[in-house]
């Protein structure tokens, strides 16, 4: 046991006098934290698109205009999209085809007409293929508007038909009889007057949520969850160095037995991710106003499985990777794969269905979840299953890692 | 001196062949994640929207309303109770839930329903959908206000469910008026759903993020040679430093250029990206980014002072980059600030300027100016790190 904490004590101390490993492994953390939260801590809150779109009117008749006016006096459109009212419909394709405008709508000239016709008419929306977002939202603004004018002429041409063939004629409530063959009046063409659509109508119900995670915290515990694995790259680092400065083979030659050759290094890896581990805690409490959750005690154990994931990987790298170069290739596509699956850099929710069930592989999975489930109020007992399997993958890196690494 | 320069440039590409763990990572995880990512923001091509579906009411009305979700593109949905949709939503297992209530259909009749919406407002696909439910109510409300006007008029003998059926046949194939959404590309027009968008935004943004990884990698390959002495050993011979340094970068240009090339042309064949739109374009743009690349991987190189400590920072630095240049999102969900760093980094301007080339097909106009500002990145960077760069 005393040999054990040498080797981890020695290790850790080597890794402490490197400064600049150290900041890296310390601060680049906090700083990608940041980047997430400042990025992305405004995604879902609709106004933060603020983007830059036209509208066209070619329309001869007034059904063109009624459409420009409805989008244009709209409040909850203005919040998101500045609206240009045009008249040149080719420069405007032109700019949307640079980018310049995320989209628009481009109403044609014949609509007024095709609609007193009783034909299909269409209304024409430009998206900037370099937008994947905004110009997506504005096809679904227009086409509200669309449906609330074609719920309009069908309920006129319905009403317009029945008492054009009534068994017995006669003016029923609520309807203009005569407006419906005198066309335009204040409603569609083709349509007696503006019937009111509300029989029904969206109504959205509160949902009591579970504590919300804002999106910092949301980047906390993923970045911590990713990071701490970084924490075994350089374990295996060292590991291959010393097999390569043959200090690994002058320690075979002592009475230590590789068991304990390993388990100092891996407890030296285990001390390095606790000491990150504790600086992404309170670093991103105090500069971040992260909260973790009420049960710290938790809270740390989650963090003491990632870091014995993390002790597992680098024996594992250090058993695939002859040198540091091909451990510098490895080990981040192995971090990044596990960090992608579990979720650290979309929503996990988000993947696509067929890849769920790989993420039971994951470490970064269950150690985001855990933090998560801490965060919105969980306790040990809600966890404690993922610190279990986190601590399995871990044991199992190791025991792959102690199985087929060499020492010279 | 050219000979001098290929032969270093070669030894360059040997050390990398060797390491097929790193050639791998380059070039294997990228593909891996663009498939991932892309996927994951094609929303309604790879993976449909889930909704969660609770009809309390169980008559044709009802049924209507989840028929007309289900049959929207990317929306798919799955019957559930109130309980349920209660308990997932709040726990952010599904973002929205869709209920009509008991009693809709006579509700309908007397011109007062109401469909309710539970959505978790961290879900990001909430907006669309409450939308695409609006959409369906303004079309119920128009076919029932045509039947209530017929069925109240007792000389026209109609029933409300009939005229309701009438007026809803009007909605199919087309609605009186509808919109026809399409993306505008210079001297095309392409379908709504022709192009694969989360794909290409990835395609793009995992090109231009792993690049950094082999620049990062090949550069660094000049402390490993430095920490085992061969460098010394290169000093010794007539070789100038000026002529080592040249062909480690360009041996490192040649690496990422055939990196870049892989994951192009596997971008477009494999998943069907338009990086083939105008190749002079999309030369000048990763030409000079791989430059760039290099540039920034030589001088990190010259701030370190051992390989492992370039190994664990350059997942880091690459990384960072790849988040503030757009290479993981794109740039139009960010903050207005944070649109504003991505100008200065060298990622953002290759996501920018290959948005212009790829998605937008804007060709080699639209690619100078990207260009050239990768090229004062690449000369900046590149002196600095010659400069500062301990040959021992």
């Amino acid at each position: 046991m005393r040999n054990l904490l040498t080797i981890a004590a020695k290790d850790t101390r080597i890794m402490v006098r490197d400064r600049a490993a150290l900041l890296v492994m310390l601060a680049m953390p906090l700083g990608l934290i940041f980047i997430l939260g400042s990025a992305l801590g405004n995604l879902g809150e609709g106004d933060s698109l603020d983007a830059e779109v036209a509208i066209v009117n070619d329309d001869t008749g007034e059904t063109g205009q009624r459409f420009v006016d409805a989008l244009t006096s709209a409040e909850e459109i203005d919040a998101v999209f500045n609206i240009h009212v045009r008249d040149d419909a080719g420069e405007v394709r032109t700019e949307v085809e640079r980018g310049d405008l995320t989209a628009a709508l481009v109403i044609p000239a014949d609509l007024t007409d095709r609609i007193m016709r009783g034909e299909p008419a269409p209304l024409e929306v430009l998206q900037d293929p370099g937008s994947t977002v905004s110009a997506g939202v504005w096809a679904a603004v227009v086409r509200a508007g669309v449906a609330q004018a074609s719920a309009q002429i069908v309920a006129g041409h319905t009403l317009a038909e029945a008492l054009s063939t009534p068994p017995s004629a006669g003016p029923p409530p609520g309807a203009d009889a005569s407006g419906a063959s005198a066309g335009v009046s204040h409603g569609y063409p083709g349509q007696a007057q503006e019937l009111e659509l509300d029989a029904v109508h969206v109504s959205e119900l509160e949902v009591e949520l579970e504590k919300e995670v804002s999106m910092i915290s949301y980047y906390a515990a993923a970045m911590s969850g990713m990071f701490l694995l970084f924490g075994g790259m350089f374990g295996a680092f060292s590991f291959v160095r010393e097999r390569r400065e043959q200090t690994l083979a002058r320690m075979i030659s002592t009475p230590s037995s590789t068991a304990v050759i390993v388990g100092g290094k891996a407890l030296g890896v285990m001390l390095i991710g606790a000491l990150q581990f504790l600086v992404l805690l309170v670093g991103t409490r105090m500069l971040f106003q992260v909260d973790w959750g009420a049960d710290v005690l938790a809270v740390v154990l989650v963090g003491f499985a990632e870091v014995l994931a993390a002790a597992g990987l680098a024996m594992a790298l250090a058993a695939l990777g002859k040198t540091e170069r091909a451990i510098g290739g490895i080990a981040p596509a192995f971090i990044m794969l596990f960090a992608a699956l579990g979720g650290a850099m979309i929503p996990a929710e988000q993947l696509p269905s067929w890849l769920l069930p790989a993420q039971v592989f994951s470490p970064v999975y269950w150690t985001i979840d855990s933090f998560l489930q801490l965060m919105q109020g969980g306790a040990l007992v809600d966890v404690a299953p993922n610190i279990g399997a986190v601590a399995a993958i871990g044991i199992a890196l190791l025991g792959f890692g102690a199985w087929r690494v060499r020492y010279e | 001196m050219m000979r001098k320069i290929l032969s270093l440039a070669w030894l360059n590409a040997v050390q990398l062949v060797r390491n097929p763990a790193e050639v791998v990572g380059v070039i294997v995880l990228p593909l891996a994640l663009t498939m991932l990512f892309g996927s994951a923001f094609a929303a309604g091509q790879a993976s449909d929207i889930r909704v969660l579906f609770v009809d309390e009411d169980d008559t044709t009305y009802s049924a209507q309303v989840g028929e007309l979700i289900d049959a929207e593109e990317s929306l798919r949905i799955e019957d559930a109770t109130r309980v349920d949709a209660e308990t997932e939503i709040a726990a952010g297992d599904a973002g929205v839930a869709v209920l009509v209530p008991r009693g809709f259909a006579d509700a309908l009749e007397r011109g007062s329903a109401t469909i309710e919406v539970m959505r978790n407002p961290n879900s990001q696909n909430g907006f669309a959908i409450v939308s695409v439910v609006q959409g369906i109510a303004t079309r119920m409300s128009g076919n029932a206000a045509a039947a209530r006007v017929v069925a109240a008029t007792p000389a026209l003998k109609a029933d409300f469910d009939d005229v309701y059926q009438t007026a809803d046949a009007k909605w199919s194939p087309r609605p009186p008026v509808y919109a026809e959404a399409s993306q505008v590309v210079a001297s095309e027009v392409r379908g709504d759903s022709v192009i694969a968008e989360g794909t290409t935004q990835s395609s793009i943004g995992f090109t231009v993020w792993f690049i950094l990884f082999m620049t990062f990698g090949s550069a660094g390959g000049i402390l490993e040679e430095r920490e085992q002495g061969t460098l010394r050993r290169l000093m010794v011979a007539p070789v100038s430093r000026t002529t080592i340094l040249t062909g480690k970068v360009v041996g490192t240009v040649l690496a990422a250029t055939v990196q870049a090339l892989i994951l192009v042309l596997v971008g477009a064949f494999g998943f069907g990206v338009p990086w083939g739109n105008d190749p002079l374009a999309v030369v000048m743009v990763l030409g000079a980014y791989i430059l760039a690349g290099t540039g920034l991987a030589v001088m990190v190189s010259a701030l370190v002072r051992t390989r492992d400590q370039m190994s664990g920072l350059s997942p880091l630095v690459s990384t960072a980059l790849a988040m503030v240049g757009g290479c993981m999102w794109p740039l139009e969900i960010v903050s207005p600030f944070m649109q504003t760093a991505a100008k200065l980094t060298p990622t953002g301007w290759a996501v920018m300027g290959l948005t212009d080339v790829v998605f937008r097909n804007q060709g080699v106009e639209a690619a100078m100016v990207p260009t050239l500002v990768l090229l004062g990145f690449a000369g900046v960077m590149l002196g600095i790190g010659v400069k500062m760069l301990k040959f021992e």
